[in-house]
């Protein structure tokens, strides 16, 4: 639906732009009463409102076409068009691998996920399924916050298979008029092998790399499943604003709650 | 290219009797930029969007009178499509906070008469009692429970929001993996189709109708080659309580088969 509304969003603009020439026309028309200059200005106004909201439809497209990039970058390892999302001072968190700071570092994790290969590698499943956004652009239309589901679908032919899913909670920003990321965090909630299942075993939250520590350890301390645990919300109720617990990882606590 | 031009060329045409439009362009490059970034978007204007500049001959109260008019049409359009947005957020919202059993957080999402029906649960009708039916389905705990798993993915949204922006409809899939851990077994697949409807009240988006067609729930061993109504009935009823009314359609899930009503006629047939 929102490539569509991006569509609409574009032709909306045009039709602004074209109310804001006549409004600009006006102004140097032949000078006319007050009541019509107040109309005049509240017309610009209303333009420019207008001109702010499409350009935030717009925003939503561009995130929602960015996050769904990302993973099918992701599936191919295409590492370096991954990295290549990320702002210069980006940061990628996934799982318990800990976080790195910066775009190179970025780039080094990407490789890492692959040591010495770039692209798809015959017998190597890594397909990222990115799902269900929640994408919130912030009224300084510079930062922007998707929440969205990923489902993992991983194998290497002949060896094992894997499901997994969880939550990204990601932060973008806009820089010299480009969407980037931010700040990639990924919350892994149930990882396991094909032939299990979720109700006989599950994979504990992977670790960090021996081969390639990160530059500070995972932000929020959690386990997988079997576990129970909320990746913190971006977002608040949307129906009545209400934010409890929003953004703080110990909600899941009984004890807390 | 032609609304640059016009200015360009309206000077001459109307001689010294349209000097405001010369001054148009002179006195308002921001304005022909704004022109450029709209050709540059691939937008040709029709003759119909002619700017002011164009048109200075008519009286300008009645060309404010007009700008007000169109700007109000594209006002419109322009709610319509931030509505479609905050639509797929209110139910993905929903499908994350359900995935944790956040019911609170799900019961805010309602209308204070809005209604829940999953697969053969039957209506529960204003906010008490879905909280009751939601309570029932984690033996009364709120927050996710150790060892269970419970993913409700709300994927391919056909979002329509009513012309007076005060109603929408909507047809999602949510896609279902649950079970509980150590069970051995248990572990399940399910999926199918929602055909919710959504009331604005103050501005805000809320569900009225929350609608979920059971297509299929299977177990995870043998996958949907073992489908069975047990386990819809297993995931689906509310344990202990009573629904306001009896299921609205009568259908079986798989192997069984059934269309869940569509809202919207086809986009491109209109049949």
């Amino acid at each position: 639906m929102r490539s569509e509304s991006s569509l609409r969003a574009r032709s909306l603009l045009a039709a602004l732009a074209a109310a804001a020439l006549c409004g600009a026309c006006s102004r140097s028309a032949p000078p006319g009463n007050a009541d019509l200059k107040a109309a005049i200005a509240d017309l610009e106004k209303a333009v420019a409102a207008a001109k702010a909201e499409v350009q935030r439809l717009e925003d939503v497209d561009e995130l929602e076409n960015l996050a769904g990039i990302y993973g099918h970058y992701v599936d191919k390892n295409r590492h370096d068009d991954v990295a290549d999302l990320f702002a210069p001072d980006g940061v990628v968190e996934i799982y318990g691998r800990g976080a790195f700071l910066g775009q190179d570092r970025v780039r080094e994790y990407m490789h890492n996920l692959s040591p010495g290969s770039v692209g798809p590698r015959d017998g190597s499943l890594f397909n990222h399924m990115h799902l269900q956004p929640v994408i919130d652009v912030q009224p300084d239309g510079k930062t922007a916050f998707v929440r969205s589901r990923p489902f993992i679908l991983f194998g290497i032919a002949n060896v094992n298979a894997q499901w997994g899913v969880g939550v990204y909670e990601n932060v973008f920003v806009k820089q010299d008029g480009i969407w980037r990321l931010g700040y990639l965090h990924g919350y892994y909630t149930m990882y396991t092998n094909y032939e299990d299942g979720w109700a006989k075993k599950a994979t504990p939250i992977f670790g960090e790399y021996a081969r390639l520590p990160p530059d500070r350890p995972q932000s929020v301390a959690y386990a997988a499943y079997p576990s129970a645990f909320v990746p913190p919300f971006h977002y608040k109720n949307p129906v009545t604003g209400r934010a409890d617990h929003y953004g703080d990882p110990t909600y899941h606590d009984p004890q807390k709650k | 290219m032609r609304n640059s031009d016009r200015c360009r060329r309206e000077p001459a045409a109307l001689a010294r009797r349209a000097r405001p439009a010369l001054a148009c362009r002179a006195r308002h490059p921001r304005a022909r930029g704004t022109v450029v970034a709209s050709l540059a978007l691939g937008i040709a204007l029709s003759a119909t969007t002619l700017p002011a500049c164009a048109q200075s001959t008519v009286d300008p109260a009645a060309r404010v009178a007009a700008l007000r008019a169109r700007l109000a049409s594209v006002e419109t359009r322009t709610a319509r499509v931030a509505d479609v947005d905050a639509l797929e957020n209110l139910q993905g919202s929903y499908g994350y906070y359900t995935d944790k059993m956040l019911w609170d957080e799900v019961l805010d999402l309602f209308a204070d008469d809005g209604t829940l029906e999953i697969g053969p649960s039957g209506v529960y009708v204003g906010k008490d009692s879905i909280r009751r039916y939601l309570l029932s389905l984690s033996s009364g705990k709120q927050g996710p429970l150790e060892g269970v798993l419970y993913e409700h993915f709300q994927l391919q949204p056909i979002v329509t929001v009513a012309p007076d922006g005060q109603t929408a409809k909507a047809r999602w899939r949510a896609f279902l993996m649950t079970g509980v851990y150590g069970s051995g077994s248990g572990g399940n697949w399910g999926e199918g189709t929602y055909e919710n409807e959504y009331v604005k009240q103050n501005g805000v988006w809320k569900i009225k109708k929350l609608h979920w067609y059971t297509t299929f729930i299977a177990p995870y061993e043998g996958g949907w080659l073992n489908a069975s109504k047990k386990l819809v009935d297993d995931y689906a009823l509310g344990r202990g309580v009573t629904p306001d009314r009896p299921p609205s359609e009568a259908y079986d899930a798989y192997p069984g088969v059934y269309v869940p009503p569509f809202h919207y006629k086809n986009p491109v047939s209109g049949e």
